[in-house]
């Protein structure tokens, strides 16, 4: 397991400690890092892009209001994930009418869970994009079309003037490629929530 | 060594979760490999991260910000008093345990995760509250003056938990764990569920109270004693003559000290004296034994001490006088000591 793990897990849960103790400064840290990850998850679960904001701030709130009654046993990333869930079940379960038929997926998460979910933090944006420059020149526009832009296969492929096949292909080469890059980054991410 | 440099079509199709079935065959035959099944989990999580991407950018990071400090500031004006009374409390939580079993379990932890179970134990001091989760995923509200003691890892087929004091409960799902919260008197058992415990030493009264779920709760004294309650049903235990009673009572109301409040609803003086006595830091006693047996109704939110010992005054027929509090030299808050007596009818010419 690299070491630089174990530190930066170590390292949040010192910061948290400092934060807890009056070094307000710290708490611009853990915001910048995790705010729109946050975010992005709980629009996930619950589908509206104004209440998840709402819902994030209100736990940023909450963690200033409270920082001393606060206690990380893992990692200040695993609270974060598990209150935001927890947080937006709660949210869920207020607006019944609307989840009986997703409700199988409605449940607290497993230790599991919280350690494969891949949380896209400010970092982790970073060795993302600077892999992404990295990407040959047609495969990375073609990619960043998708995923920044949010445009579909049949858009792109008008777009560019070529088949949806090689569309297909430009993308899988992209995650491919991705991957290898990315890959120790990630088997880090897979420990990160570990402890 | 396959070097992984290209994603076949099947797999890409299983990726996205479109794939028919004999895709779905292919792409089963090619994960059997661990190798390969671990390439498969890279790039999901690859997938799913760069599809985060657009999604990421709906959400600016100033304007989120600004937001937040819009909101805290609110909120820190319109509980500004009881901030400054709860912060003498405050000021010497202990920073719970955290360092130093942490470095402890972070050494042993690298060595074996699953083997190794050390007991740990947090301690809430009067007037503060403490929000965690436990190693299960349980989420935890610890209210004041409690303390709760958990394995760092729950091995064996049950969750066993130890609690002295009042929390909250929500249980992570786990029927083939069942989660006990043992206190001095009982045993009380949830597979998945929300409930309160509050079981100080001390008091007349320990109750359970079920938000969600089904729990079951079984005596320590008497296991043949087992009882089941179900949601919106308070089990209350009376410590002196050791009887059980359920009531119905309104949920909300009862963990409603997680939120910040303090919800009575004819509750005899007893308890009130001894719920504000844990959540000001306080020692209140009565002169008159009689005043004990006084019912009282009320919310309070963000008063501080002072002025919630004045609403008392006007709503039941007492008065109090209180000591200032005193900073001893090992920084410890001494308790504010409360004499509450009737009040005696003034008689006017």
């Amino acid at each position: 397991m690299p070491s630089s793990v174990l530190d930066i897990t170590t390292k949040e849960k010192q910061f948290f400690l400092d934060f807890q103790r009056g070094e307000n400064f710290i708490f611009n840290y853990f915001f910048d890092k995790y705010y729109q990850g946050l975010c992005v998850y709980a629009f996930r679960m619950i589908k509206s892009n104004s209440e998840a904001e709402d819902l994030v701030q209100d736990f940023f709130v909450r963690i200033l209001e409270n920082r001393k009654n606060i206690f990380i046993d893992r990692s200040v990333k695993s609270y974060f994930i598990r209150s935001v869930h927890n947080r937006c079940l709660d949210y869920l379960a207020h607006q019944k009418v609307k989840i009986n038929h997703e409700q199988i997926r409605l449940k607290m998460l497993s230790e599991e869970d919280v350690q494969e979910y891949p949380l896209l933090d400010s970092e982790l944006k970073k060795q993302i994009e600077l892999a992404i420059q990295k990407l040959p020149d047609g495969i990375r526009e073609t990619f960043m079309l998708n995923r920044f832009d949010g445009l579909n296969y049949q858009q792109i492929a008008k777009q560019e003037n070529v088949s949806v096949k090689t569309i297909e292909y430009r993308i899988s080469k992209a995650l491919a490629i991705l991957r290898k890059d990315l890959g120790d980054y990630l088997l880090f991410l897979l420990f990160v929530s570990r402890f | 060594m396959e070097t992984h440099d290209h994603i076949p079509d099947y797999l890409m199709a299983y990726l996205k979760g479109e794939a028919d079935k004999q895709q779905e065959q292919l792409a089963a035959e090619w994960l059997k490999n661990e190798e390969n099944a671990e390439v498969f989990r890279q790039l999901k999580k690859i997938d799913s991260l760069t599809s985060d991407l657009h999604l990421l950018q709906q959400f600016e990071l100033q304007k989120g910000l600004k937001q937040v400090r819009r909101k805290y500031r609110a909120s820190k004006i319109t509980s500004i008093s009881a901030w400054v009374q709860r912060i003498a409390a405050l000021l010497f939580i202990p920073v719970l345990l955290g360092g130093i079993w942490y470095y402890h379990q972070q050494n042993k932890l690298r060595k074996d995760l699953a083997v190794l179970v050390v007991t740990q134990e947090i301690n809430t001091q009067p007037g503060t509250k403490t929000h965690l989760f436990l190693p299960d995923s349980t989420e935890v509200w610890l209210n004041a003056a409690s303390s709760l003691r958990f394995p760092s890892a729950f091995a064996g087929n049950e969750r066993r938990i130890e609690l002295e004091g009042e929390a909250i409960f929500k249980v992570y799902k786990n029927k083939k764990k069942p989660f006990i919260v043992r206190t001095s008197s009982m045993d009380i058992e949830a597979v998945g569920t929300e409930f309160n415990v509050s079981a100080y030493s001390g008091d007349l009264k320990f109750s359970t109270t079920l938000a969600e779920g089904k729990v079951k709760i079984t005596d320590r004294l008497k296991s043949d004693q087992v009882m089941f309650i179900d949601p919106g049903t308070q089990l209350n235990y009376n410590t002196q003559s050791k009887t059980y009673k359920a009531e119905n009572v309104r949920v909300q109301d009862v963990i409603a000290w997680r939120d910040g409040l303090l919800i009575f609803n004819e509750t005899p003086f007893y308890e009130v004296a001894a719920k504000l006595g844990r959540w000001f830091n306080a020692d209140i006693q009565f002169n008159d034994q009689s005043i004990a047996n006084y019912h009282f109704t009320g919310t309070f939110s963000s008063e501080n001490l002072d002025q919630v010992m004045d609403l008392l005054t006007l709503s039941t027929p007492i008065t109090y006088s209180c000591s200032k509090r005193k900073i001893p030299d090992n920084r410890n808050f001494s308790k504010q000591e409360i004499k509450i007596w009737k009040k005696t009818n003034v008689k006017t010419q």
